[in-house]
């Protein structure tokens, strides 16, 4: 009976471990992964010392072979084990699940960077222009200098780049030399992009019959603001998403029911005073388990608080949801849940 | 002393510990009923609770209506309808969500509205006072009627 209970346990452990880790790597490189084998370890142990007792320690009690000392020797032996088992248990209750630690690895976007086109007048040249990060501010540029017509790298003398803002003619030209990079690229690194704005960058090609100029235009990238996401969840009341916005203030979200079925999601707006944020507009759209994304039918109930009345599959369901105050700036922000 | 048993029974004790630990690890992701984009932070905040008591006077709990045409009649006890939406909350100021089968069709800052035009058959009202901040009270103030519509 309690071999078989045992059994059960390992088994429904092992199951569980398999979805909350999930792999090799969620195993060995997350915090979760490493507590719950040294947690397994212990546990291991303890089954061990169980087994001994029960196969060895009780048949030689019951032979008269071994004295209560020798149990209670065990005994102390298994509390010892026991006691950091409770503590590797509270410590995985705190921790992430390797799983969504490596999903959330897995969904975190690559680097930014801005990747531009051209050539030149004669179509005898064409750049790809790679600015990373792509904002105002220090940049690592990666020309690729190809033929027109046949894609081939070419074989340049020399690769510069000029810098200008149209818009701003009080900000002066600049510009940067590359450095040979191998395969038709060339690279360096400068913070010629001072400013935010719309760059006339011109590429200056200097090859063995001539130089050749290619000219491209800039958008610097906008920095998207990493968004805090607080979660509260409270037995009997919706979970509830505090995003705290980038320009300040918040959107709470909250999925009523929350279970398959109807649903209304409510989205409230507030400034950083708690006040309701008055909004031109506010569009969402939400992402279903299968990955089908749909535009939401959003009701305005008052300034700041939009509506939506959901039909909701159980999974896991995205929610982009962005907004324009009457101040004219935007806000975005996601959120997830799993419907049940 | 009958060593036997106590084996079985100190075995047992040990497989229903292993089992406790097992579930406590189990736990972990057993309570998060969503999860949001990074980094999520859970934090279980406390909802007040609301001294208010909302009964629908009209339509009431099985009342038959004919003609479709549905008044919303509301009593509102220890509470006030406030139009503001802040976050700087009072148990007893806040509004009516009203939902008609399962849809938020309105959000009122009185105690009476018409009803939309309404298909014949059972409908299920539910309305609730929910604070400042568009969010429920805890325990929800929340009550609901079921009537008819007939031709």
């Amino acid at each position: 009976m309690a071999t078989v209970a045992l059994g059960l346990v390992l088994i429904t452990g092992l199951a569980r471990a398999l979805v909350e880790v999930g792999s090799w790597h969620g195993l060995l490189d997350t915090s979760f992964g490493r507590t719950l084998l040294v947690k397994g370890a212990l546990v291991a142990g303890l089954v061990a010392i169980g087994a001994a007792n029960r196969f060895r320690v009780v048949p030689a009690l019951r032979a008269g072979r071994a004295g209560l000392q020798t149990l209670r020797g065990t005994v102390r032996a298994e509390l010892a084990i026991a006691i950091p088992i409770l503590v590797a248990a509270a410590l995985l209750s705190e921790l992430p699940p390797a799983a969504f630690v490596s999903q959330a690895a897995a969904n975190r976007q690559p680097a930014p960077a801005v990747v531009v086109n051209g050539d030149d007048y004669a179509t005898t040249t064409r750049v790809q222009l790679t600015v990373t990060p792509g904002g105002a501010g220090p940049n690592r540029f990666v020309a690729k200098v190809v033929d027109y017509d046949t894609g081939q790298p070419v074989t340049a003398e020399r690769v510069s780049l000029r810098f200008s803002l149209p818009a701003r003619p009080d900000v002066g030209a600049s510009s940067l030399d590359l450095k040979p990079a191998g395969e038709g690229a060339w690279q360096g690194q400068g913070s010629q992009l001072s400013i935010a704005g719309r760059w006339s960058v011109s590429v200056l090609v200097g090859r063995p019959g001539g130089a050749v100029t290619v000219p491209l235009r800039l958008q610097t990238r906008t920095a998207e603001p990493s968004q805090q996401v607080r979660v509260s969840r409270t037995p009997g009341q919706p979970t509830v998403y505090t995003i705290t916005l980038a320009q300040g203030g918040s959107l709470q979200g909250y999925l009523d029911p929350g279970r398959s079925g109807r649903n209304v999601l409510h989205l409230t707006w507030f400034d950083p005073q708690g006040r309701e944020l008055p909004l031109s507009g506010a569009r969402a759209s939400a992402t279903a388990p299968s990955g089908a994304a749909d535009r939401l039918s959003l009701q305005r109930f008052s300034t700041g608080h939009f509506v939506a009345n959901l039909d909701l599959a159980a999974g896991r369901w995205s929610f982009t949801v962005s907004a324009t105050s009457r101040a004219g700036s935007s806000t975005s922000a996601k959120f997830e849940q799993v419907i049940r | 002393m009958n060593p036997s048993r106590t084996s079985h029974g100190r075995t047992l004790a040990c497989a229903a510990a292993l089992a406790l630990l097992l579930g406590l690890a189990g736990c972990s992701s057993g309570g998060s009923g969503g999860q949001a984009t990074s980094p999520p932070s859970t934090a279980a905040a406390q909802r007040p609770a609301s001294p208010a008591k909302l009964i629908i006077e009209s339509p009431h709990n099985g009342q038959v209506v004919k003609g479709g045409g549905v008044q919303l009649r509301l009593d509102l006890r220890n509470a006030k309808v406030v139009a503001a939406t802040t976050t700087n909350i009072r148990p007893d100021r806040g509004h009516v969500h009203v939902m008609l089968d399962g849809r938020l069709i309105s959000m009122n800052y009185g105690l009476q509205e018409a009803l939309p035009k309404l298909a014949p058959g059972t409908h299920v009202l539910q309305v609730e006072f929910v604070a400042a901040d568009h969010l429920p009270f805890d325990p929800r103030i929340l009550t609901q009627a079921a009537f008819e519509v007939r031709q």
